[in-house]
């Protein structure tokens, strides 16, 4: 029997299409030009977005991935093209997202040999990776492409690097649908341990001032729901770290806030205070537990986590019970007990009116100066419900974060970890294209607006409504705010020259405004979300401005600075 | 920290550049390695690293469990 033989490239596209993928957000090059001929012959089922820099191309399948629970995918070529992913590859794998990168290879013959544009990208993304591997022959496309979703979604997710050599995209082999089972690997989830969740149980049954805090691991189980569950029934205060916020509703009575260095007041000082601690899909960063030898340590510490090597990493922990949340929290709330900590959950308002004055500071200015926060409650008040906020990094991030009204899960995409300065334009992009009835809000700062700012140009072709909410305070804010606390105001290569921005938007045909009055906003906040297009709205905030709370390094939580 | 001298043994499926990773786990922690031995295990598609590295008792438990999380690695000993 003769059996039609593909092109390795053809068989590499049907595998996309078996797997569902919607988009892929790339960069043509010369190692990967069999792939994208296949594109093209399958263009009607599979969109690719042409981004303009192959760091746009993995950010934007990031911001895909956060938003709409799939595997973000992007390709590129070889050698500057896979170097240029490492940035989104380091990102994605700290802030656990699931994704995939295609990047061509030169030949096989030629590997080793310092051939045009060859890079060693497997050995230099082995540190930022879950897994790559080199296909180097037609045959073995099919398991590793299905090998590689299974991997890249499973357990805690994560990104995957495929490289494939450009004889493999030539040669010929025979297409096979490759079943689940025959690639699925041993140890996808860990079994759920009764006894520890017994353990558990009897811990927050005799607690009087248990403290939750919620991490991105549950929006990545989609345990939100069973999360609100075991809150209501025991009365136990959630606080969330920064990509846990939209887990639960802003306004729900048990939300106290966010944790962290820029977080709210009272979450940081009670986490010193409380008895049991339950961590749930969170990892203890450094920048939410502070110094970690005064970290929690009256409180007995039970971690809900899916992989095994975060349990103890930084702080010890007394029960902890390893698996997926999803079925980790209905078990734990049928035995926990109904509770009333009517005192302890007041306990939180009272110590957050210490925060007043700086709420009131960012709010409602006295200064004729315009702040951060302010922009974001007029925000607020025009955004749709469902709306999405990608924010950069910086002071708007954590002044964002602070003000912005969550009410939907998957509602902020940050990059957290890492701390990637130019992720918000092309991850809006993303996000827009990965949930397409939502709004999405980029709050982006000058500083990272300029890292990236070349993918404007997707949203030309693309026609995305994007809303670009420009922070301009002609610093490099949070660098600025370190250099005033802690080098004594030596401003050191952080102030900005900026190009008119206005100008540039409508260079991409995107229509624009600048604001640098307060009485102006509300009607330019509205103009925004009127538009039907895309539109940048860029507002000169004030210049030496200061986010607080802060929590400074070395310091405990209780430590966490008001001014 | 005092540090000491710890002998780790790995089973692991025959998988390219797999010793790669886990190198590069005990570089980030800046372990002195000591000796490393590869070797084919009895079964096939198995094998076995053999390694002494310098470190503290803390921080090889630590390693142990981000070596054991990896793709291919079947079971990590150490003493």
């Amino acid at each position: 029997m003769n059996l039609k033989k593909d092109k390795g490239c053809d068989i590499l596209v049907k595998n996309l299409l078996i797997e569902r993928v919607e988009y892929l957000f790339g960069y043509p090059g010369g190692a990967i030009m069999p792939v994208y001929d296949s594109l093209d012959r399958h263009a009607d089922n599979i969109c690719h977005i042409l981004t303009r820099h192959e760091q746009g191309a993995i950010h934007a399948a990031q911001g895909y991935a956060r938003v709409s629970g799939k595997v973000g995918v992007c390709i590129s070529t070889s050698g500057p093209g896979a170097t240029n992913l490492i940035t989104g590859l380091a990102d994605a794998l700290i802030d656990s997202t699931p994704i995939i990168c295609i990047t061509g290879q030169v030949s096989y013959n030629l590997l080793g040999t310092d051939a045009f544009q060859e890079t060693n990208i497997l050995d230099l993304s082995f540190p930022v990776t879950k897994w790559n591997v080199q296909i180097t022959k037609a045959q073995d496309i099919c398991k590793t492409i299905r090998k590689s979703f299974d991997i890249a979604r499973s357990g805690r997710p994560g990104p995957v690097l495929i490289d494939i050599t450009k004889d493999a995209q030539l040669q010929e082999a025979i297409f096979e649908e490759i079943l689940f089972h025959q690639v699925s690997y041993f140890r996808s989830l860990p079994k759920v341990e009764v006894n520890k969740i017994e353990e558990a149980a009897i811990l927050i049954n005799a607690a009087k001032r248990p403290l939750i805090l919620v991490g991105q691991g549950v929006i990545l189980a989609e345990a939100e729901e069973e999360l609100k569950a075991l809150s209501e029934k025991a009365n136990i205060p959630i606080a969330s770290t920064l990509l846990g916020l939209g887990i639960i509703d802003n306004n729900h009575p048990l939300f106290v806030g966010m944790i962290g260095m820029h977080g709210h007041y009272a979450p940081n000082v009670l986490t010193n205070q409380c008895d049991i601690l339950i961590a749930i899909g969170m990892r203890f960063d450094d920048r939410v537990t502070g110094n970690i030898n005064i970290y929690a340590i009256q409180a007995k510490i039970i971690h809900l986590e899916i992989e095994a090597c975060e349990i103890g990493k930084n702080i010890p922990c007394v029960v902890p019970v390893l698996g997926d949340c999803k079925k980790t929290l209905p078990l734990l709330t049928e035995r926990v007990q109904e509770n009333i900590r009517k005192e302890w959950i007041s306990y939180f308002i009272t110590i957050q009116k210490q925060e007043e004055k700086i709420v009131q500071k960012d709010l409602y200015p006295k200064k004729e100066s315009l702040t951060m926060g302010e922009i974001i409650q007029w925000i607020n008040q025009y955004k749709n419900q469902n709306a999405v906020m990608v924010t950069d990094v910086g002071q708007h991030q954590m002044i964002a974060s602070r003000y912005f009204y969550f009410s939907y899960s998957k509602s902020q995409i940050t990059s957290g970890g890492l701390g990637t300065m130019g992720f918000s334009l092309p991850a809006a992009i993303g996000s827009q294209l990965g949930a397409i009835y939502r709004q999405i809000i980029c709050v982006i700062g000058d500083g990272g607006f300029q890292m990236t700012f070349q993918e404007l140009g997707i949203l030309l072709k693309n026609n995305l409504p994007i809303k670009i909410v420009l922070l301009n305070n002609g610093f490099l804010g949070m660098v600025r705010q370190w250099q005033e606390l802690f080098f004594k105001r030596r401003y050191a290569f952080s102030a900005l020259l900026n190009p008119d921005f206005i100008r540039l938007a409508q260079a991409y045909n995107i229509s624009g405004k600048k604001i640098e009055k307060r009485k102006k906003i509300p009607e330019a906040v509205k103009e925004m979300f009127e538009c039907n297009t895309a539109y940048l709205l860029e507002i000169i905030v004030e210049r030496e401005y200061n986010v607080f709370p802060m929590i400074t390094i070395g310091a405990s939580v209780d430590e966490i600075r008001l001014y | 920290m005092k540090s000491v001298c710890i002998k780790i043994s790995i089973l692991a499926s025959n998988i390219e550049r797999l010793i790669n990773r886990v190198i590069i786990l005990l570089n980030r922690s800046n372990f002195r390695m000591i000796y490393l031995n590869i070797y084919d295990a009895k079964k096939q598609y198995i094998m076995r690293y053999t390694l002494e590295v310098k470190c503290t008792e803390v921080s090889i438990d630590k390693i142990a469990k981000q070596i054991e999380k990896h793709l291919g690695i079947i079971s990590i000993l150490y003493y």
